[in-house]
């Protein structure tokens, strides 16, 4: 039985805009065939009683993960010195820290089943001028990491481009 | 995280877990695309109205990766767009025949996350990426592999009971 529905906006809606700032950003490559041994690891982190805002990864060469988090910024010296002791038993796998990073992040009415989501808000970010170092689109969500410091711009952008409704 | 007692370990108590259905995984490669790139792509993606349930960026000093999927109608289309672009990939790589496992909630848990990948690891399936959203986590993988991972999974995770398909009964498009 095949189901129509109508759902017309003029504008783009998303439920609201969230920006967080005091935040870093690790970057952690890893090879693949080395995965069950740093997921044991990254799981370990849970005991630092550090948790992600954000949490990305692909492929970069062949069989190499980049996998990166963004986390709380006054967990990053106990994290670095964690990642770095197990980066002495894994000459293969590489962290990168970029410490004064924000996030932008929203989430809509089934964005990940419309086309022109993404585009509406990356073209936007870009015309402005604005530097993205990481992003992702998953299920209904949208995240932006950006420097630090550029977080309340791109939250102004992205309010520009979406409509926030104002009551429910 | 909320934990329970298993015979041999703790299980993770999630919420559930969802299959998309079969999809297309494209990576884009570059020595440092320009900043306009990015969404370059998605432009000329968006202007042929073609939907990406996923996408997974990031930028370094020197290099852009892009990672995303499509819908299996779309690829022709895509590639022909790619083709056709003007800025320079060093690499284009794409994967037929993945699927998208969502694990809810994820609560911002480096425990789940970690066992998780070590349960990819440890069973040899691939991931070809993985993006967090509010409440879930994404992992993109073969479809052929969906119900393995997912048999996997149950030796860490306790899915509540009367757990819905993980296979979605209907599927949206948006029409032009």
């Amino acid at each position: 039985m095949e189901t129509i529905a109508v759902y017309w906006e003029e504008k783009v809606q998303v439920y609201g805009i969230t920006q967080k700032s005091d935040l870093c950003l690790t970057r952690l490559n890893f090879l693949q065939e080395h995965a069950t041994k740093w997921g044991f690891l990254i799981s370990e982190m849970q005991k630092s009683a550090v948790s992600f805002a954000f949490v990305s990864l692909q492929t970069i060469d062949t069989n190499v993960l980049e996998l990166l988090f963004v986390y709380e910024k006054d967990k990053l010296n106990a994290l670095y010195h964690q990642l770095n002791e197990w980066l002495k038993e894994d000459n293969s796998a590489q962290v990168q820290e970029e410490s004064n990073i924000d996030i932008v992040y929203l989430h809509g009415p089934h964005f990940q089943d419309r086309f022109g989501i993404a585009e509406s808000a990356f073209t936007a970010l870009t015309q402005e001028g604005e530097i993205v170092l990481a992003s992702g689109c998953a299920g209904t969500s949208m995240y932006v990491i950006i420097p630090g410091g550029h977080g309340e711009k791109t939250t102004q952008i992205l309010t520009d481009t979406f409509h926030i409704p104002t009551s429910g | 995280m909320i934990e329970k007692s298993a015979e041999t370990h703790r299980k993770i108590a999630i919420g559930g877990i969802k299959f998309s259905e079969e999809l297309v995984h494209i990576r884009l490669m570059a020595q440092k695309l320009k900043d306009t790139s990015f969404s370059g792509v998605l432009q000329l993606i968006a202007q042929k109205h073609i939907n990406i349930p996923f996408i997974s960026h990031s930028t370094t000093s020197d290099s852009d990766t892009i990672s995303f999927c499509i819908n299996n109608d779309d690829l022709d289309q895509v590639q022909s767009l790619l083709r056709a672009a003007t800025f320079h990939c060093s690499s284009i790589q794409v994967i037929k025949g993945i699927g998208t496992l969502t694990i809810f909630p994820h609560k911002n848990s480096f425990s789940l996350l970690g066992n998780v990948v070590g349960i990819f690891g440890k069973h040899q399936f691939p991931l070809y990426s993985l993006c967090t959203s509010i409440s879930a986590i994404a992992f993109n993988t073969d479809y052929i592999h969906l119900d393995h991972v997912a048999e996997r999974l149950a030796t860490i995770i306790e899915l509540p009971d009367n757990h819905a398909p993980f296979r979605q009964q209907f599927c949206l498009k948006q029409m032009d």
